[in-house]
């Protein structure tokens, strides 16, 4: 494939899906910096794989798939471990907030997606990639290689779950 | 209701948090500049190096006092390779990947048996690069997301949670590669694995708070090593029967390492750094080497030795990320606006610049050695290579 074609399906990939990935590695790390190193590492990775993709839907779901990798991957290093440990010890340190906790506060502002960000993650993801991404339930299940009907059980047990949260916090969300 | 719900989950993301035009121009400058790089064949192939060896300029040296007196480091290695050898054992393996296995990031080496160990998604494979064949090790399980991989010598070790974040269920896997037999143990809470011959150390959460236990791989018998109560900023390092279990002392602004015997879990040494960051804890040859990041995010490259307790100042150009065999030292520096590793050799307190990965035009990533002196890194070209480079016999 020729440079310059390269060089413009980069550039339309970017547009189109660039704001949503970010927002979406954004909900998952809670680091800005940390969101675009993983979007910019997403898109990297699609303009050296270019010639492997034929349609227009794999390029959406392979984006995706990395950046929820990716994602996963910041879960996994020590970098986000020892934030963790540092969370876990802080009932015997001197009180002080982490990053991550200034970012859950400013969601406070906003009990829904608070009430989903404290669903366990596999049902928070899909979540996030059914509602904000507006993946089909195909589409998600090529993202996170599970089954559709795996990906089915976890948005109604994740909907269910964050309903009786939202019930508790006398939301109305149906 | 999908639309309300869309938005309530945008507005829950900082409105500025967004793919800027600044930024979307350095993505496309860096893809430009990766996609550019030597692409090797896919086979394992032996790829030539240049010999010769330039002597790079030095780093500035940290004016804080140290704990211990500091010394020019013992320069004594083990066995040295001619720069010829080197040349010679370059070699880049892909691993053969479709569309959906592109996702594969931590890749081990297990030299033992000559396998690179991966793990993709939720299962994890070996590729036995001479054979060129692929086996499935470990099956997809969808309730379980795969934490940590670990493999040595004849131990593969991956922890499986229910959440990618610390859990309070999270199983610990041990397969014995000898036997194909696997066990479980559940609710063990364990995370950072690093497996030392048939021993493996680990980070537990138990009700009592995090702590550094060290289990016998073949008698499954557990012993309590610390009891965190800070943390740190690197994970635990264990190798040659030595553990080295890090803890910040915020108060005070300094880290302690504190050095285990595995052979009876007994606290043989303690040592206090002069900085409450630091990372990359490593131990190779009877030294520790680590990271001390300053303020500034400026790394400097210390090394201690075990047998005086002196420590040294490495002198190193600017880097992010690094890994030691001996005398040898990889570092990730920076290169034209993107960071590579390069490889070194440790005279002294100084290092000089070796040649021995200046074929390779893509960008390296990743370095870290194998005990029997292989250099690892990933290629972050179209192929994903991984290179490998034999160090010392």
């Amino acid at each position: 494939m020729e440079k310059l074609e390269k060089d413009r399906l980069l550039t339309e990939a970017m547009d189109e899906y660039g704001h949503y990935l970010v927002r979406l590695a954004y909900s998952f790390v809670k680091e800005r910096t940390k969101a675009e190193d993983i979007v910019q590492d997403v898109f990297i990775r699609y303009y050296i794989n270019l010639e492997g993709f034929e349609g227009r839907s794999s390029v959406k779901t392979f984006l995706y798939r990395i950046t929820v990798n990716e994602c996963h991957n910041h879960f996994r290093s020590w970098a986000h471990r020892k934030i963790e440990l540092t969370n876990k010890l802080n009932p015997f340190l001197p009180n002080k907030g982490s990053a991550e906790e200034t970012a859950l506060a400013t969601e406070k502002n906003n009990e829904v997606a608070e009430a989903i960000s404290e669903l366990p993650l596999k049902y928070r993801e899909v979540i996030w990639l059914y509602y904000y991404a507006e993946l089909s339930v195909k589409e998600i299940s090529e993202v996170l290689k599970i089954s559709d009907n795996t990906v089915k059980t976890r948005l109604a047990r994740g909907r269910q779950q964050a309903g009786v949260k939202f019930t508790e916090e006398g939301i109305d969300h149906a | 209701m999908r639309e309300d719900l869309k938005r309530k989950l945008d507005e829950s993301v900082p409105e500025d948090v967004t793919l800027s035009n600044a930024k979307k121009r350095q993505i496309m400058n860096a893809a430009q500049h990766q996609d550019s790089g030597w692409k090797p064949s896919r086979a394992p192939k032996m790829l030539p190096a240049l010999v010769g060896v330039a002597v790079i300029g030095l780093g500035g040296i940290l004016g804080y006092p140290y704990v211990s007196d500091w010394e020019e480091p013992d320069t004594s290695q083990e066995s040295e390779t001619p720069l010829w050898k080197l040349e010679e054992s370059l070699q880049g393996v892909v691993i053969p990947r479709t569309e959906y296995s592109v996702t594969i990031n931590e890749v081990y080496y297990n030299e033992q048996s000559g396998d690179l160990v991966y793990q993709d998604g939720n299962e994890i494979y070996s590729y036995n690069i001479e054979a060129e064949t692929e086996t499935l090790l470990v099956p997809a399980g969808e309730e379980k997301l795969i934490t940590d991989v670990v493999v040595e010598g004849g131990w593969l070790i991956w922890t499986g949670a229910a959440e990618a974040d610390m859990g309070d269920a999270s199983e610990l896997n041990i397969l014995n590669l000898s036997n194909d037999e696997t066990v479980t143990i559940s609710d063990l809470n364990a995370m950072s694995p690093v497996i030392d011959g048939d021993q493996l150390s680990y980070l537990s959460f138990g009700s009592g708070g995090p702590s550094y236990k060290l289990l016998d791989l073949d008698t499954l018998e557990e012993t309590a090593l610390y009891q965190s109560t800070e943390g740190a900023d690197s994970m635990q390092a264990f190798n040659d029967g030595l553990i080295v279990v890090p803890e910040r002392r915020e108060a005070i602004g300094i880290t302690e390492l504190l050095v285990y015997d595995a052979k009876d879990g007994a606290l043989v040494e303690e040592y206090k750094l002069p900085s409450k960051s630091v990372a990359n804890i490593q131990l190779d040859n009877n030294k520790i080497y680590a990271q001390l990041i300053d303020d500034d995010f400026r790394a400097t490259l210390i090394v201690i030795d075990l047998e005086t307790g002196i420590m040294s100042e490495i002198d190193a150009p600017e880097f992010s990320d690094y890994a030691v065999h001996g005398d040898y030292v990889a570092l990730s520096v920076p290169e034209g606006g993107a960071e590579t590793v390069k490889l070194f050799k440790r005279e002294g307190d100084s290092l000089s610049l070796l040649p021995a990965l200046d074929k390779i035009k893509e960008r390296l990533v990743k370095p870290r050695f194998t005990d029997e002196g292989t250099l690892v890194v990933d290629g972050e070209g179209v192929q994903r290579v991984i290179y490998l480079l034999k160090v010392s016999d």
